[in-house]
C-alpha cells in the first residue's frame, strides 16, 4: 500500500491510500465526531457530524466519505464546523426522546456520548416525538423507533453486510423511518434474526429482548447461548455451518476438538444447547444433537493428521472408572503426552454409557468405536480391575489419580417391602440387562421414578416381554424430569404413566410384591434442610398392581472408604469445583461421583476439566483443546431468504412403536443428508454477530493521545 | 439505410405534403393544450371537416409555449403563412373553418399571429412579437411547430443531421466539438458537457447514457419534440462510448408515450439498436417511468433508482454513466446540426448558452420559453410574461422553482445565469404580487421540499422539517421573536452542510425571503399581522358598510352560515363562525366584502338597514 501523508489540524498524518480522512484522523488519535459511520460498513455521509474543511475545496466535506490524498490540508475544528456539527446534533436530538435515564441503552449510547462531547444541553429547536410505539411483537428483538435517529447503520448491516434485505428506509421527509417492506413482522419480511442490525444501532432503537439473553452471562456468552450452555464448550455454530456447507468431516472435527464422544453425544446428549437455542424463540430450536450424530457418522478420520502428537512427558496417570468422565480425561491426558491407565471394575469399558443406557438408544458398536479411538490415542484400559485402594497406585508409579467412579449404586426408598425379592433398583436392572444377564421379570412391571433412568427401565422391561409396564412418579405430568421425547416415545410404546404419586409401601403377597400403595399429591417442595414436603390428597390411597417393582429414584457413588476421600451428602466425593482436587495429594475426582447423577455431556466436560487440572498438577500448561478443523473465516453474508423464519425443524425418523417394542435395535435413524443440511440451514449463526467490530466512543480515542 | 437516403425520403414525404392542395390544421394537444380543452376543439374540427367534406390534414403538435393562448390552433393553406388562433373554443374553431377553409377569410379578428414568410393583413408575424423576439429557441426550436409524432417531420427540419455528423467524427473530435459550444448543465452554472463526457469515457467498465426528464420544462420538450432529445441522446452516447442507456421520464402518460413512440420509429429506421446508420455504433435505450421526485435530480440517487434501490444520493465515487437533462440533450442535437460556434454565440461570451424557463404565478402571460443567458430577468417577466398584470404590483419572483431564491422587484435587472438560477437548473420562474404572503408561500414550498427529502442526511431531513415547522408556527400566530434569526441560522447550516444539492438548496426560499422581506416575517411575529392578508390567523373578513346594498349574494356563498343579514340590510360576518375561506369575497357584486389584518374594523353587531349606519355614524 502506498503511503499518503496529509496534514490534519497542523499534525502530519501518514495513512494508506484508499483510507478516508476520518479513518486517517482516528488512527492518528485525532477525534472527529461521527455517528453514522461504523467500522464494518461503507460510509454514508448521513449524520454530517464529521464535516471538515479541506484546503482548496469549497464548503465543508464529510470526512467519512472523502479519501485521504497526499498533501491534503485538513482542519477539523473551525468555528464554522463546530456550528454545523452542533446544529446536526441539535437536529437529531430535537427528534429523539430526552429520557436518557429511562433508556436501556443509557451509558452505552453513542448519541448520548456525542451530546456530552459537544456539550449540547439547551434546545432552541422545535421538539418532536416520533409516533412509533415500542414493538415487542418480534422474536428476539425490540424495535423502539421513537429512539431511531435514522443513521442508516442497521439498513446497511442488513443489506450490505448480510445481504438479507429486510430493513430499509421507508417514507420521505419527516415520515422517513426504518422498517420492513409493507411493515411486515420481521419473520414474514424474511429476517434471518442474525442481530447485525441491533449490533449496528448506536442508540436504543434496536435492542435485544432482555428475556432472549441468557441471564448472568457476559455478552459473548449471552449472544451465542448454544455454545455457552454446552458443558463441553463445543463450537456449535461452527460445526452446524460446516454441515450447511456440506463439509461433514470438518464438522466432525470441530466436535472432536472438544469431546472424544461425538457419536455417543449425538444420540444421548441432553442438549442444553437446544433448550437455549435462539432459533427456538423464532419457531423451533435447531436439532443440534441430531446434527452432531449426522456429522459424527461422516467423520472420515482426516482430522487425525491434525491431532497433537506429543512427546511423552514420562508421567503416568491412573484413572478409576471407564465412564464418560474417566475416558475423556484419559484421552485428553494421553494427547498431552502423559501415560494413562484406566481401571474399570466392570468387564467392559464405558461406564453408564455401557451399562446404564439401553442399546436401542446407544448401540454398543457406536460406543465400542469411540472407545477404540481413545485406546488408539495411547490410553490403556484395564477392565475387571476394581480399585480398592489408591495408595498402591502411587506406589506403582502413577503421579496422579483421577477418581471417576460414577454413581452405580441404586437407591431404594425406605418404604415397607423395599427389600422383597422382585423389588429391584434401576441401575442394577439396566446393568444386568446391558451386560447380557437374564433378569427374571414378572408380567406387570412398575417403575417408580420420573427421570430418564426410570423411562429406560420401563422401556427395557417392555422389550424384555413384560405384558404391562407402569411408571409412577412424584412430579406432575407437565414437569417430569425425563426428556419430553423419552416420555412421548415410552407412552407410544405402551408405558402407562402415573404422575403426582407418593409411595407408602410395597404390597407383600407371600414374599413377592403384588403392587405399590400410592397416594396422590397436589404438590411437593423441599424445606430448608432439604427435606421433602408433600401436599397429599386426602383419601387418595390406591394400589398400583405389579409383580416386579423397579426403583429408579436416585443413585449414589460407591467410593470405598479405603480411598480415604471425604464424601458429602449422597455419598459424593468432595472436590474443589475449580481444580477438582480432593483433599488428598495427587488425587482428583470428576463426573457423577462428584456431582451426583448428571448428564453424559456434563461428565465429558468434567473429564476435560480434570485432565486440564491434572496436567497443570503435573507441570503442564493445561491446554487441552486441539485444532482439528481448518480455521475458516465464515462469510458475513447470509443472503435473502423469504420464509427463513418458518423453516420447520427437521425430525429424525423414528421406527414405529411396534417395531421399537420388539427389540433393542436403535430406534432413531438419524437425519438423512438432505434433512441435515436443511436443518443446519435453519441456524441463525448467532456467532457472526460477535465478528462485528465494536464501536469506539470519543473517550476511547482521547485515551490514546 | 444511409442518412442521405433517410433524409431524401423524409424530404420527399414532407414536400408531397407541402405541395398538396389540402390545407393543414395544427392543434396543440400537449398537456397544457389538453388542460385548456384542446381535445374538444380537435374533435369539433374533425367533425366540421367531415361534415363540410373538406380534405385537410390535421396535425397534433406540441406546445409553442404561449400557455395563455391555449387551446392554440393554426391553419396553413398552400402558399400562405401559418395563421395561429388563440383560446379557440369548438365554436370559434367552426367559424375559422367556415371563414378560412370554406371561404378564404383568414379571420384576422380571431388570429393572433402568423408563421411564415408571407404576411396577412391585420395579423402580426410571430417573429415581430416581443415575446418571441426575446427568445433564443435552441432546445425548443421545433416545439409547437412540427408534428412530434413524425420522424420525417423532424428530419425535414434538419433532424438527425447532427447524428450523421458525429458518426463521422472520432470520439475525441465529438467531445472537442461540444466543449467548443460551451454547453453545460445546468446552463451556465454546471459542469460543461464536454468534461462530463470525457470523464465518463475514461472511467473503466461499460458506460451508460441516462436521460433525465423530470422537470416541467423537460416534459414540455419531450411532448413537443422528442426526436430532438433522442438525437442528443444518441450523440452523447456515441461521444462517451455508451452502448446502453435509460430514458427516465416522470410518470406522465403523455410524455412517456411520445418518447416511446419516437424510440420505436428510430428503431424501425435503424437509428437505434445495432449498427446505427450503417456504422459500428450501437445503442440500446430503455425507457423508464419514474416519479418526479426532487431527489432524482441527484445523479447518484437516480442511478440507484435505476438499479432498483431506494433513491438516495450516495457519496461514493464516479458513476458508470453520464446523466443529462432533456433540455441539454435537445441543445446537443442543435449544436451538432448547426455547429458549436453557432451555439456559443448565444448569451455572454464567457458564459454562453440558453435556458428554458417556465413562467408562472401571478403573471399576465404564463408560458414556456427559451432565452439566451444574460437576458435580464425583468425583461423576461415583462417582455414575455407581460408583468404582474393590470392593477397588480409585482412584489417578488421565485427563480428556480422550490429550490430557488425569492428576488425582490428591485433585483429584476439581474441577468439570467447562476445568480438567478442557483438551484440545479430548474427553470421555474414564479411571480408573486402584493396579494401574496411570502411567509405563507415559503411555508408551502418548504412543506413540499421537506416531503421530498430522501431522509438520508440529518441536516436536510430534520433541518427542512424544522424550517417548515417554524414557518408554519409563524403563519399560525405562534412565532417567537427569535424565529427569524433561528430560521437564518438553521437555513445557513442546512445549506452549508447538507449531503446533496436538494438539501443545499432547500433553504434558499427561506433565506432569500428573510433577506429581502424580513419585515413581513416580523409583522407576523410581533404585530400579529399578515400584510398580504393571506394568513387566516391574522385576517378578518368584513363587509364595508357603505358598499353593501343588502343583497343575499355573500350570505348564499358562505358555506358556514357565518353571514347574517336580509333584504335591504347591511350584512354582518360573525367572526366566530368565519373560517376565512374567502368565498364571499368574489361573490359580492358590489365589492363590499373586504379583508383586514392587524386591525378590527368597526362593524355593527347585527344587521342594520342599508344607509342607516352611515348616517348615524356621521351624526
Amino acid at each position: 500500500m502506498p503511503a499518503v501523508v496529509l496534514t490534519i489540524d497542523g499534525k502530519e498524518v501518514q495513512t494508506e491510500k484508499g483510507k478516508t480522512v476520518l479513518a486517517a484522523a482516528l488512527e492518528a488519535g485525532i477525534y472527529i465526531p461521527h455517528l453514522c459511520r461504523h467500522p464494518d460498513l461503507a460510509p454514508l455521509g448521513a449524520c454530517r457530524l464529521c464535516l471538515v474543511e479541506i484546503e482548496g475545496r469549497p464548503g465543508p466535506v464529510a470526512s467519512c466519505t472523502t479519501p485521504a490524498e497526499d498533501k491534503m490540508v485538513v482542519k477539523t475544528r473551525t468555528p464554522q464546523q463546530d456550528r454545523l456539527r452542533r446544529l446536526a446534533l441539535e437536529l437529531i436530538l430535537a427528534a429523539h426522546p430526552p429520557d436518557c435515564t429511562a433508556c436501556p441503552k443509557y451509558l452505552k449510547c453513542e448519541l448520548q456520548s456525542l451530546a456530552q462531547y459537544l456539550g449540547i444541553t439547551d434546545q432552541r429547536l422545535r421538539r418532536r416525538q416520533k409516533p412509533f410505539p415500542v414493538n415487542t411483537g418480534n422474536p428476539l428483538f425490540v424495535h423502539d423507533f421513537t429512539r431511531c435517529i435514522l443513521c442508516g447503520r442497521c439498513v446497511q448491516a442488513c443489506n450490505e453486510l448480510r445481504g438479507a434485505g429486510v430493513l430499509n428506509f421507508v417514507g420521505r421527509g419527516r415520515e422517513t423511518h426504518i422498517g420492513t417492506a409493507f411493515g411486515l413482522p420481521l419473520a414474514e419480511a424474511g429476517c434471518r434474526f442474525c442481530g447485525a442490525c441491533v449490533e449496528a444501532c448506536p442508540t436504543g432503537a434496536l435492542r435485544d429482548k432482555e428475556e432472549a439473553l441468557l441471564p448472568g452471562k457476559n455478552r459473548q456468552e449471552a449472544l451465542v447461548p448454544c455454545r455457552s450452555t454446552c458443558p463441553a464448550q463445543i463450537d456449535i455454530p461452527r460445526y452446524v455451518r460446516y454441515i450447511k456447507e456440506g463439509k461433514y468431516p470438518e464438522a466432525a472435527a470441530v466436535i472432536r476438538e472438544k469431546v472424544p464422544f461425538p457419536a455417543v453425544l449425538g444420540r444421548v446428549c441432553n442438549h442444553p444447547c437446544e433448550a437455549n437455542c435462539r432459533r427456538g424463540k423464532v419457531n423451533a430450536p435447531v436439532a443440534i444433537r441430531e446434527l452432531k450424530r449426522f456429522a459424527a457418522a461422516r467423520d472420515d478420520g482426516r482430522r487425525k493428521k491434525n491431532t497433537r502428537k506429543p512427546s511423552s512427558t514420562g508421567r503416568r496417570v491412573a484413572v478409576v472408572g471407564a465412564g464418560p468422565a474417566g475416558l475423556t480425561a484419559a484421552y485428553c491426558l494421553a494427547r498431552l503426552g502423559h501415560g494413562v491407565t484406566v481401571f474399570e471394575a466392570l468387564p467392559l469399558p464405558g461406564g453408564m454409557l455401557r451399562v446404564g443406557i439401553p442399546a436401542y438408544r446407544l448401540p454398543k458398536e457406536i460406543l465400542d468405536a469411540e472407545i477404540k479411538e481413545i485406546e488408539e490415542a495411547g490410553v490403556e484400559i484395564k477392565t475387571g480391575a476394581k480399585v480398592t485402594s489408591l495408595d498402591p497406585l502411587f506406589k506403582e508409579g502413577y503421579s496422579a489419580v483421577l477418581v471417576a467412579a460414577g454413581t452405580h449404586r441404586g437407591q431404594k426408598l425406605s418404604i415397607p417391602g423395599a427389600g422383597l425379592p422382585g423389588v429391584l433398583t434401576g441401575v442394577d436392572f439396566l446393568r444386568a440387562v446391558n451386560l447380557g444377564a437374564k433378569v427374571p421379570l414378572g408380567k406387570k412391571v412398575l417403575v417408580l421414578g420420573g427421570g430418564n433412568v426410570a423411562f429406560d427401565c420401563a422401556r427395557v422391561a417392555l422389550r424384555l416381554g413384560a405384558a404391562e409396564v407402569l411408571l409412577a412418579c412424584l412430579e406432575p405430568a407437565e414437569n417430569m424430569l425425563a426428556d419430553p421425547e423419552e416420555i412421548v416415545e415410552a407412552k407410544e410404546e405402551g408405558v402407562v404413566v402415573y404422575p403426582s404419586r407418593t409411595f407408602t409401601g410395597i404390597v407383600d403377597r407371600g414374599g413377592r410384591p403384588a403392587g405399590v400403595a400410592c397416594r396422590e399429591i397436589r404438590s411437593f417442595s423441599f424445606d430448608e434442610e432439604g427435606r421433602l414436603r408433600l401436599d397429599v390428597v386426602e383419601g387418595s390411597e390406591h394400589i398400583l398392581p405389579a409383580d416386579t417393582v423397579i426403583f429408579a429414584t436416585g443413585q449414589r457413588p460407591e467410593v470405598p472408604p479405603e480411598f480415604g476421600l471425604a464424601t458429602g451428602r449422597g455419598g459424593v466425593i468432595l472436590a474443589d469445583p475449580e481444580t477438582l482436587s480432593t483433599g488428598k495429594e495427587g488425587v482428583f475426582a470428576a463426573g457423577d461421583a462428584v456431582t451426583g447423577t448428571a448428564s453424559v455431556v456434563a461428565a465429558v466436560a468434567a473429564g476435560r476439566k480434570a485432565a486440564a487440572a491434572i496436567d497443570r498438577y503435573l507441570g503442564g500448561d493445561a491446554v487441552i483443546d486441539e485444532k482439528l478443523a481448518p480455521a475458516e473465516e465464515p462469510s458475513p453474508r447470509l443472503g435473502r431468504e423469504e420464509g427463513f423464519a418458518f423453516l420447520p425443524r427437521r425430525q429424525a425418523p423414528l421406527a414405529p412403536a411396534e417395531e421399537r417394542h420388539a427389540g433393542f435395535a436403535e430406534a432413531a435413524c438419524g437425519l438423512g443428508e438432505e434433512d441435515a443440511r436443511e436443518e443446519a440451514r435453519r441456524c441463525l449463526q448467532c456467532d457472526l454477530r460477535l465478528k462485528i467490530s465494536p464501536v469506539k466512543f470519543w473517550a476511547d480515542y482521547s485515551l490514546r493521545k | 439505410m444511409t442518412f442521405e437516403q433517410l433524409k431524401n425520403r423524409a424530404l420527399a414525404e414532407q414536400d408531397a405534403l407541402k405541395n398538396s392542395p389540402a390545407p393543414r390544421i395544427y392543434v396543440n394537444t400537449a398537456a397544457c393544450g389538453r388542460a385548456a380543452g384542446a381535445l374538444s376543439v380537435l374533435s369539433r374540427i374533425r367533425s366540421e371537416l367531415a361534415q363540410k367534406k373538406i380534405a385537410a390534414c390535421v396535425v397534433e403538435t406540441g406546445c409553442l409555449g404561449f400557455c395563455h393562448l391555449d387551446p392554440l390552433v393554426a391553419v396553413e393553406k398552400p402558399g400562405r403563412p401559418r395563421v395561429f388562433y388563440g383560446r379557440v373554443t369548438p365554436d370559434t374553431a367552426a367559424s375559422i373553418i367556415a371563414g378560412y377553409l370554406v371561404g378564404d377569410d383568414p379571420r384576422p379578428d380571431l388570429a393572433c399571429f402568423t408563421f411564415g414568410e408571407a404576411k396577412i393583413d391585420g395579423v402580426p408575424s410571430l417573429f415581430e412579437l416581443p415575446a418571441w423576439a426575446l427568445q433564443a429557441r435552441v432546445a425548443l426550436r421545433n416545439c409547437g411547430l412540427i408534428d412530434p409524432g413524425s420522424i420525417a417531420g423532424y428530419i425535414a427540419v434538419g433532424g438527425y443531421a447532427g447524428l450523421a455528423k458525429v458518426l463521422a467524427m472520432t470520439l475525441e473530435e465529438a467531445i472537442a466539438e461540444i466543449a467548443v459550444s460551451g454547453l453545460s448543465e445546468p446552463a451556465g452554472a454546471g459542469l460543461p458537457a464536454g468534461e462530463k463526457w470525457r470523464a465518463c469515457r475514461r472511467a473503466p467498465g461499460p458506460k451508460h447514457l441516462v436521460l433525465n426528464a423530470l422537470t416541467p420544462e423537460d416534459l414540455f420538450l419531450i411532448e413537443g419534440d422528442p426526436h430532438a432529445v433522442l438525437e442528443g441522446v444518441l450523440i452523447a452516447a456515441y461521444a462517451c462510448g455508451a452502448e446502453r442507456g435509460f430514458a427516465c421520464v416522470a410518470e406522465n402518460p403523455f410524455a412517456a408515450a411520445k418518447l416511446k413512440a419516437a424510440a420505436k420509429q428510430l428503431a424501425k429506421v435503424g437509428l437505434l439498436g445495432d449498427g446505427i446508420l450503417g456504422s459500428g455504433f450501437r445503442f440500446h435505450l430503455e425507457i423508464v417511468e419514474v416519479p418526479a421526485a426532487l431527489v432524482l435530480n441527484e445523479e447518484t440517487a437516480l442511478w440507484r433508482a435505476l438499479q432498483g434501490e431506494r433513491p438516495m444520493p450516495s457519496p461514493a465515487g464516479e458513476l458508470p454513466a453520464v446523466v443529462q437533462r432533456a433540455e441539454t440533450l435537445a441543445a446537443v442535437s442543435a449544436v451538432f446540426q448547426k455547429g458549436a460556434a453557432w451555439y456559443a454565440g448565444f448569451g455572454p461570451k464567457d458564459n454562453p448558452g440558453t435556458k428554458v424557463l417556465v413562467l408562472a404565478g401571478r403573471v399576465a402571460r404564463p408560458g414556456v420559453a427559451e432565452f439566451p443567458l444574460g437576458t435580464p430577468l425583468g425583461e423576461i417577466v415583462s417582455g414575455f410574461g407581460g408583468g404582474a398584470g393590470e392593477g397588480r404590483s409585482l412584489k417578488a419572483v421565485l427563480a428556480g422553482g422550490p429550490l430557488g431564491n425569492w428576488l425582490p422587484a428591485s433585483a429584476l435587472d439581474l441577468p439570467l445565469g447562476t445568480e438567478v438560477l442557483p438551484s440545479g437548473g430548474c427553470g421555474e420562474i414564479t411571480v408573486a404580487t402584493e396579494e401574496d404572503c411570502l411567509v405563507d408561500l415559503t411555508r408551502h414550498i418548504l412543506a413540499h421540499t421537506h416531503a421530498e427529502s430522501c431522509g438520508r442526511c440529518v441536516l436536510c431531513r430534520e433541518g427542512t422539517g424544522q424550517l417548515h415547522e417554524i414557518l408554519a408556527e409563524i403563519t399560525e400566530g405562534k412565532g417567537k421573536p427569535d424565529d427569524p434569526d433561528l430560521l437564518a441560522d438553521l437555513g445557513a447550516g442546512v445549506k452549508a452542510g447538507s449531503l446533496c444539492s436538494l438539501g443545499q438548496n432547500a433553504p434558499n426560499p427561506v433565506l432569500s425571503a428573510l433577506a429581502h422581506f424580513r419585515s413581513e416575517f416580523e409583522a407576523h411575529i410581533k404585530r400579529k399581522r399578515c400584510p398580504a392578508r393571506v394568513c387566516g390567523k391574522f385576517t378578518t373578513f368584513y363587509i364595508l358598510l357603505d358598499r353593501c346594498r343588502g343583497c343575499p349574494a355573500c350570505r348564499e356563498a358562505c358555506p358556514e352560515a357565518a353571514i347574517a343579514g336580509g333584504e335591504g340590510l347591511i350584512h354582518v360576518i360573525d367572526q366566530e363562525k368565519c373560517t376565512k375561506c374567502g368565498l364571499c369575497l368574489p361573490a359580492c357584486p358590489f365589492g363590499a366584502v373586504a379583508k383586514a389584518s392587524g386591525l378590527k374594523p368597526l362593524t355593527p353587531a347585527a344587521p342594520v338597514p342599508v344607509g342607516s349606519w352611515g348616517k348615524k355614524g356621521r351624526a
